[in-house]
């Protein structure tokens, strides 16, 4: 039911909503590399499900493509390579919740977890699992109480602008194009 | 904009003569405000939700500093350096010093009404500061060294068209590029900017008292690069975008997003909470957020307390038959449309906008379509009597509209004036509003009083 309600929202504001069983990840991985030709990914390597994230970046490097995480620091903290971030032309990252509300994917941060790899490839790809649906931005937010991340971001479609004669036009600052994968469980 | 003193009549004069500039406004304000018809009529509760905004709002406009208290501890328990601005010259200044104070000598900026209430980009520019707008409408308005025309969108005067030549002079882009390639072009030459720059400067859609967070958003994703990438973030928040509770903002992010472009909410929404923490390879090191209060907190005690309810929208600005006609520039001030000649004269001083409440026709649609009731015409209708008592010849033509014989012997001249195209007695004083109208023809044959007569004698 609200899975149903995220999806039409989602697809109605241009997210590229699909809903794929785990045996047909790895096949259309492949396929989505091999079509933007990237060279390099970026893709995070923190708050996965272990598996899920290993069928990944095993897929991904088997393509011959490159992967770019934020780096551990002797102390524990995590580093990006900006520039090599800067140069890769997509990013996969792992959305634990999406909102049927509002169509929103949801990117709390924290050591390890990356958000940039939704914002500067200009091709974003979310994997996510059904399960992680929820109703609405309020009970979500909820959630987390008075423990807030530093940074919430809420991605709802492309990046794009109506600024010139308010003709919608995509890919502006951040991806022009937006998949989510939803894995059925 | 205090350097000249603004001349909103003659302004709008010359407004209404660009045809250029009123198709542009036209054309999008028309998109916009049917975006938002769209969205509205899609959201069964919105009447509900806006009744909630309203009320919430007269809850908070009347317990300012309580909020504002309450969200500067929390804010300052998460990290963030909070600063408070009495008036624009002090945020001005607060912001050097902390450019300053960090060697920032390059700034990437977000779309920030706030920022230009307090004429940021200047003040910086002076202190050696560069700062580039990242916004589109505002990187467009930048190059061509102009202020923005809407609070929503700021280029809405410039047509794609003069978009495209104004890019070929600056960017040495190809002639008369598509939307799409005047895009591109633009996140190319700002990709680097936004990479390399010290500082990133917004303002905030809302200010959370309970947690302390400022939520920005934007469709383009330059607010999340903007307080994300550079090593501080500065945001400069007026103190009337404060809200209790983070349960508050789904519901006030639902009034904004449906009223701004009939969106249900932005593509990007970033919740700030603090500047980068133990560990994190991402956001600012510092955030500092400069609460600026420029008149806010004498305004909540006044009669007019509700306009600082307004979420910045625009749609009254879309909606409203004057800014249609002139555009935003006319009304020389940040803020302008219904909701600028309110505030811009609560500011500033009613003498140097004196002008602003009458660029009204009282018509009502700011008031129909503000998503938080603004009881905008009410106030517009207020501030003119307080700009001054009414002119000899309105007082006139009060008595005469309130004695009957008088006001039927007017008629009768009216009538005889009017058949000869409004030349006569009345015509020195109707000046001024035939500059660009035709004055109305008379019905053919009897006048409506004649009629009546017949008719209820005929009885
Ligand atoms: S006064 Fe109301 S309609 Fe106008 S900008 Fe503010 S919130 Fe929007």
């Amino acid at each position: 039911m609200i899975l149903n309600q995220y999806l039409a929202k989602a697809r109605g504001v241009g997210v590229n909503v699909e809903l794929l069983s785990l045996s047909d990840l790895n096949l259309r991985l492949a396929a989505l590399v091999d079509k933007l030709q990237a060279k390099s990914v970026a893709l995070p390597l923190i708050g996965w499900p272990e598996p899920l994230l290993r069928t990944v970046k095993t897929e991904v490097e088997k393509c011959g493509s490159a992967t770019v995480s934020p780096r551990r620091r002797i102390d524990g903290g995590y580093d990006w390579n900006r520039s090599a971030l800067g140069s890769t032309t997509l990013g996969i990252t792992f959305c634990g919740a999406f909102i049927a509300e509002t169509g929103s994917l949801a990117f709390p941060s924290g050591p390890g977890l990356g958000t940039l790899a939704s914002l500067l490839p200009e091709t974003h790809l979310a994997l996510s699992y059904a399960k992680d649906c929820r109703p609405d931005l309020g009970g979500y937010l909820a959630e987390f109480g008075a423990d807030i991340p530093s940074r919430l971001t809420f991605v709802t479609g492309p990046s794009r602008t109506g600024d010139i004669e308010a003709s919608m036009t995509t890919c502006v600052h951040g991806p022009g194009r937006v998949l989510h994968w939803i894995i059925s469980a | 904009m205090s350097h000249i003193a603004p001349n909103f009549r003659k302004a709008s004069r010359d407004a209404v003569l660009n045809s250029q500039v009123i198709a542009a406004v036209r054309k999008t304000a028309n998109l916009l405000s049917g975006m938002m018809a769209l969205a509205v009529a899609d959201t069964p509760d919105f009447e509900a939700l806006r009744d909630y905004g309203r009320t919430r709002k007269l809850e908070i406009s009347g317990n300012l500093e309580k909020y504002e208290q309450s969200f500067t501890a929390n804010a300052h328990a998460a990290g963030a350096v909070v600063h408070r601005a009495k008036d624009a010259a002090e945020a001005a200044r607060l912001a050097i010093k902390i450019a300053a104070d960090n060697g920032a000598k390059t700034a990437v900026k977000g779309k920030s009404m706030t920022a230009e209430e307090v004429e940021l980009n200047e003040a910086l520019e002076a202190a050696g500061i560069t700062v580039t707008e990242t916004d589109m409408g505002e990187f467009i308005i930048q190059l061509a060294n102009e202020k923005p025309s809407h609070i929503m969108a700021p280029a809405i005067h410039r047509s794609r068209a003069q978009v495209a030549e104004l890019f070929t002079d600056k960017l040495g882009t190809p002639p008369d590029l598509s939307v799409e390639a005047l895009v591109a072009a633009a996140r190319k030459d700002l990709r680097e900017k936004f990479l390399a720059a010290d500082m990133g400067i917004t303002g905030g859609n809302f200010a959370i008292a309970d947690t302390g967070s400022i939520v920005l958003v934007s469709n383009e994703g330059n607010i999340r690069m903007t307080t994300t990438l550079p090593r501080i973030h500065l945001a400069v928040v007026g103190i009337d975008k404060i809200i209790p509770e983070m349960a508050d903002m789904p519901k006030f992010l639902a009034l904004l997003a449906r009223s701004a472009c009939g969106q249900t909410i932005s593509s990007y929404m970033s919740i700030v909470t603090g500047p980068r923490r133990t560990g994190e390879e991402e956001g600012p090191e510092q955030l500092h957020i400069i609460l600026l209060d420029n008149g806010r907190s004498r305004i909540a005690k006044g009669p007019y307390r509700e306009i600082l309810h307004c979420l910045h929208c625009g749609a009254c600005l879309s909606h409203c038959p004057v800014y249609r006609a002139v555009g935003g520039h006319a009304y020389q001030a940040t803020y302008p449309g219904p909701m600028g000649s309110v505030i811009s004269p609560l500011i500033s001083g009613l003498e140097i906008y004196a002008d602003l409440p009458n660029a009204c026709t009282l018509c009502g649609r700011c008031a129909e379509v503000c998503p938080v009731c603004v009881p905008l015409p009410d106030y517009l209708r207020d501030l003119r009597s307080d700009v001054n008592k009414p002119p000899f010849t309105m007082k006139l033509t009060a008595f005469g509209a309130n004695t009957p014989s008088l006001y039927r012997l007017g008629m009768i001249v009216m009538r005889r004036m009017l058949k000869k195209g409004g030349k006569g007695l009345m015509a020195p004083a109707l000046k001024e509003w035939m500059v660009c109208r035709e004055p109305p023809k008379p019905q053919e044959g009897e006048s409506f009083r004649d009629w009546w007569r017949t008719r209820s004698h005929g009885k």
